[in-house]
């Protein structure tokens, strides 16, 4: 009994409060407790509501920004735009404190998996002082839950979010399993990790409608009418172990960088900074997981809402062997635009794609024998990389990425950045 | 000098050209790959003293404030300078510490009493030092502990 215990896993949860909003608070202590929302980038529509802002704006929520300001602004909702600068060094920082407690998976900008196997310790108390830390060094609200399974933290970080007794950390590891079960019969199917809106219909046609009632769900006939996804999460609920820590979905054999125009773009001139604009973001994060493209896709398409008949142009080229330059990505991108454009279009959205990404090594010689491991290449892209890391984005770019950027993003309520420009530091009063 | 005699001028050879390049562009210093004979400090190596270092020991929470005032002036810390903050540490009475007063960020002295109290105080120069009035609607926080001030002479 004691040995099957302790060889148990156990992993966590630990996820930030309403992150965006959390973040730009950090630095706003005037408007601490006050209801607080982050727009979409060109801020279209919020994306993060603090609790505060949720009770107040409801079901109006899903509304775009334009139709909810006056009113939002009205009852004093503090508005801003995506700061994503801020939320990456704010996320970096959460990251890093969490780590100093156990090993870390990140797994997305504002949550993380902890690895607590073989912690000799009561794990309420030890998500409380991860709790407490992450409050203390980086001013960020957080719940913490504890499972045997990923699946499973996920739930009691939900639970730990949700139902206040807990005050934001949940160990069902700790339960019996009698209360385990009450927990989950009250628990709708949707608060289960990877269940969206579709599936829950579809479990709800078959009388599933709680966490317990999938949880008892036979294995094998849930793989038969669901697939082996779902059947999977039936055995997580049931505590086995179908997910280690770095154990997740296939990594991203494509990357893509595009973005709404903050004003309709018309001339080719134009797009040509734009398409430079992504495929050197996108190349820069493809070299970043020490990837190389074998395709370049590029597409443009104006507004479904415009007056105008909706246009939608895109085209895709295929390498002569796998490469990793902003420059030889960039000249394909710009020759596949040319191609797409078509002109008396007003564009509203543009972006490039790379696809078929492979590691350095599976790269294969071409008839000709070229690869694109040409060394002094791969040195000019580091020494880029690092530049721009050093001095901020864009610092080194192509020339034809322009320089004034008409079309760049509507951020009219940006925040400063905070912790990554020495001129934009926030100010401690000596007066 | 006679000018009309023009200097000779040399042509490298391209493939010398490459390697300078690459040694332009990578941050190896070219000495180091250009030098034919074994280095006596080869192995005596050491990373350069580095003040990111040794003043930023907790880096996720350690945060930059620049200040504007001159009310604690009288504990070296000017009008521009810059604090160092460190939120992981506790501050003890006498700390110097950023804390959030009347929706502001404030840089001044913890001062704890005998009861436990905690009280913040200016320190301007030529002064004993004065109390920060603390109303009853008036919440006091400490954000973190002044570690060091960066004051710029130029």
């Amino acid at each position: 009994m004691q040995s099957s215990l302790l060889s148990k896993q156990i992993f966590g949860l630990a996820d930030a409060n309403s992150f965006y909003v959390s973040c730009e608070y950090v630095f706003r202590p005037d408007l601490w407790g006050q209801p607080g929302v982050v727009l979409s980038n060109n801020d279209g529509c919020g994306i993060a509501y603090n609790a505060q802002a949720k009770a107040i704006l409801g079901l109006r929520m899903a509304q775009a920004w334009f139709e909810v300001e006056e009113m939002a602004r009205k009852i004093g909702v503090n508005v801003f735009s995506s700061n994503y600068t801020l939320y990456a060094q704010m996320s970096l920082d959460f990251m890093e404190t969490l780590s100093t407690f156990l090993p870390v998976e990140v797994y997305s900008v504002d949550e993380a998996f902890l690895d607590a196997t073989g912690i000799i310790r009561d794990l309420t108390d030890l998500g409380r002082e991860i709790k407490e830390t992450v409050a203390k060094w980086v001013k960020l609200p957080i719940c913490v839950g504890w499972g045997h399974t990923k699946t499973m933290a996920k739930l009691a970080n939900h639970i730990a979010k949700k139902q206040p007794v807990f005050n934001g950390v949940c160990d069902l590891t700790a339960m019996s399993e009698v209360e385990v079960d009450t927990i989950l019969e009250n628990l709708d199917v949707k608060k289960i990790w990877g269940v969206g809106e579709q599936l829950k219909e579809k479990l709800n046609a078959v009388g599933v409608y709680n966490v317990l009632r999938l949880k008892r769900a036979d294995p094998k006939r849930i793989r038969d009418k669901f697939g082996v996804i779902l059947e999977r999460t039936v055995r997580e609920l049931n505590n086995e172990t179908w997910l280690g820590l770095e154990d997740m979905l296939p990594e991203a054999k494509q990357v893509r960088s595009s973005r709404s125009f903050g004003a309709r773009v018309e001339s080719l001139d134009d797009l040509v900074e734009v398409i430079t604009y992504h495929s050197t973001m996108a190349a820069e994060r493809m070299r970043s997981k020490g990837l190389f493209a074998q395709g370049v896709h590029v597409d443009m398409q104006n507004s479904p809402f415009d007056q105008a008949e909706y246009f939608h142009g895109s085209k895709l080229v295929y390498l002569p062997a796998p490469t990793n330059s902003t420059r030889k990505i960039t000249e394909a991108a710009l020759w596949l635009l040319e191609k797409a454009y078509r002109p008396g279009i007003y564009y509203q959205k543009a972006g490039v794609m790379l696809l078929d990404l492979v590691p350095e090594a599976g790269q294969q010689k071409d008839l000709l024998g070229y690869t694109d491991k040409d060394e002094t290449e791969l040195v000019l892209m580091k020494t880029m990389d690092e530049i721009n890391k050093r001095w901020g984005r864009g610092t080194l770019k192509l020339g034809s990425e322009g320089i004034d950027k008409s079309w760049a993003m509507r951020r009219n309520y940006k925040s400063p950045d905070y912790l990554s420009n020495m001129k934009e530091l926030p100010v401690a009063y000596a007066d | 000098m006679n000018a009309n005699i023009p200097l000779p001028v040399e042509i490298p050879l391209f493939e010398d050209l490459m390697n300078n390049l690459h040694m332009l562009i990578s941050n190896e210093p070219a000495y180091a790959a250009q030098s034919r004979f074994a280095s006596p400090c080869q192995g005596y190596e050491k990373d350069p003293a580095s003040l990111v270092r040794e003043l930023i020991t907790n880096k996720p929470a350690t945060k930059l404030f620049p200040v504007d005032g001159y009310s604690m002036v009288g504990v070296g810390i000017f009008h521009g300078s810059i604090l160092i903050v460190n939120a992981a540490l506790d501050a003890i009475s006498e700390s110097i510490v950023l804390a959030v007063w009347r929706g502001k960020f404030v840089v001044k002295q913890l001062v704890i009493g005998a009861d436990g109290v905690k009280h913040l105080y200016s320190r301007p120069k030529n002064h004993p030092g004065m109390l920060l009035p603390i109303g009853d609607a008036d919440e006091v926080q400490v954000w973190g502990v002044v570690t060091h001030a960066i004051v710029p002479f130029i």
